[in-house]
């Protein structure tokens, strides 16, 4: 493409405040344009190719039963109107610069951060299926646990979610405890681990967000936004 | 069996970081450590005094002499088998000669020339180096072995012709998942293997014949590290770029777990190629 091409044109002073003014028009309507079709068209096909992401994590949700509170599927919705929320709040467009931000995905709701949170936020579980989780974990109710532990030691802070059933624990840890007298936990007799075992313990990372980014293609919808802006078209 | 490109930039790679890079930091010294011998196996083990246990997967002990650090060339991975590494000695502390014996390197073990004593004298004792650090080749699954682990995955790639002349340009993305022990064992794990890779390429390592371990865990002694040669005579390259660190934090409460301390390594690999056609070598 030829650039930094200089044209002379002969014009009055009337002309040339005439053409400034039409150029200056047409340059903000493509910024508009632009802006309309980022905000209207490419981010939510972002946040679809997310989803078709998020989607993938299926073939295990569908191993956990559908009340389970770290099941994926309980959560899409919640999921993905974070994810609209999150780009209406984050949407930049510095159009000095022409640079255009959108922030998805922040960590600290996808429970990157060290703190508990709320039980009306399970999105903190996504960490685990984004990462990855190394080992064998089971998904332990308060049932389960006084069933081996009969005596007690119950603690409700455990886990990600306040007041939530259950929490996770990982399978070497959870035969190393013992009772109040210190022997050991009658999990074998009680129940089988295969049983309990969480079905994303061990599966590796899927991150979501990377995919999603890999897979988009912004010129398509730049070039309709140029093309509208040429025809003189408000998207 | 066929072997592409990808096999052997992948088998290098990994290869690179056990016995070139993790030796020069984390590896662990094992001085007057009991031999035992056993009948079934019909060999001399070593106790396990140390953990993490060196019978682990992606663990073992040093085969190759430690590259100092500072000289740790692309161009120069290790070829012959360690010869101050391992010291076997009998029950008078005197040395056995390393001929009258053969050593397991994956189970940590001795397998004396004369079955159950050499010309030197019965094994009693032994120094060894083993590695601290687990190299494994996948993401490590339901039975992990103890931390610290590094686990190398290729990932997607795509290759793209030269802009002029035939050939491809392979590129190629790994993730490096790192589990450690603590969140300062971490940070430091984490550096190191991205230094390892910050403004560096090593050499694509003919493994058609043979890595340097035999499937049962002695040293194959016709290996000979050769660097893959390419259609054109080149010796055969892979470049890093792109490189990525990133601690990731996940909260398990009071629970002590191998996914506390984590981190991941992301990079972008490529290598070219002469020629248009398939990629078997």
């Amino acid at each position: 493409m030829a650039k930094d091409i200089t044209v002379k044109l002969e014009l009055s002073k009337e002309q040339g405040a005439q053409v400034e003014r039409i150029l200056k028009a047409k340059l903000k309507l493509l910024e508009d344009n632009i802006e309309a079709i980022v905000k209207k068209e490419v981010i939510p096909h972002l946040i679809d190719l997310v989803m078709d992401n998020y989607d993938k994590l299926s073939e295990r949700m569908d191993m956990l039963a559908a009340d389970d509170p770290t099941n994926p599927a309980n959560w899409r919705g919640v999921f993905k109107a974070k994810l609209e929320q999150e780009a209406t709040d984050t949407f930049i467009f510095d159009r000095a610069s022409g640079i255009i931000k959108v922030n998805l995905g922040e960590k600290s709701f996808l429970g990157y951060s060290g703190e508990d949170t709320d039980s009306d936020t399970p999105l903190v579980w996504m960490v685990y299926y984004i990462e990855g989780l190394t080992g064998s974990y089971a998904w332990i109710t308060k049932d389960m646990w006084q069933e081996v532990f009969p005596d007690g030691q119950w603690d409700e802070a455990w886990g990600r979610f306040k007041n939530a059933p259950g929490f996770m624990m990982s399978g070497g840890d959870f035969f190393k405890r013992t009772n109040r007298a210190g022997k050991p936990n009658l999990f074998r007799d009680k129940l089988k681990w295969t049983e309990i075992r969480h079905p994303f313990s061990a599966f590796s990372p899927l991150d979501i967000f990377t995919e999603a980014l890999n897979e988009l293609n912004i010129r398509p919808f730049i070039s309709k936004a140029v093309k509208a802006a040429l025809a003189g078209k408000k998207l | 069996m066929t072997a592409t490109l990808a096999k052997l930039e992948d088998m290098s790679l990994q290869h690179w970081l056990k016995e070139v890079i993790l030796p020069i930091k984390w590896t662990e010294r094992v001085v007057n450590n009991p031999l035992t011998y056993s009948p079934e196996r019909e060999r001399f083990e070593a106790d396990i005094t140390w953990f993490p246990n060196f019978m682990q997967d992606g663990r073992g002990w040093v085969y190759f002499e430690a590259v100092t650090s500072g000289t740790c060339i692309p161009n120069s991975p290790p070829t012959a088998e360690q010869t101050t590494q391992v010291e076997v000695r009998n029950a008078g502390g005197g040395v056995i000669d390393p001929s009258n014996y053969t050593v397991n390197y994956k189970d940590g073990a001795i397998i004396a020339s004369g079955g159950t004593t050499t010309p030197d004298g019965v094994p009693t004792e032994v120094d060894y180096s083993q590695y601290y650090v687990s190299l494994l080749d996948a993401w490590p699954g339901v039975d992990p072995p103890d931390a610290p682990i590094i686990a190398v995955e290729m990932g997607k790639y795509r290759k793209q012709g030269r802009q002029l002349g035939g050939g491809r340009k392979a590129i190629r993305n790994f993730t490096i998942h790192i589990f450690a022990t603590s969140s300062s064992e971490r940070d430091d794990l984490t550096e190191w293997i991205y230094d390892s890779f910050f403004q560096r390429h090593i050499p694509v390592v003919d493994y058609r014949d043979g890595e340097p371990l035999n499937y049962d865990g002695t040293f194959n002694s016709s290996y000979t590290g050769d660097l893959l040669t390419l259609d054109n005579n080149d010796d055969a390259l892979f470049y890093f770029d792109d490189i990525r660190a990133e601690p990731i934090n996940i909260n398990f409460g009071e629970m002590d777990d191998i996914n506390r301390f984590r981190s991941k390594i992301t990079l972008t690999a490529f290598s070219y190629r002469d020629g248009i056609d398939f990629n078997a070598l």
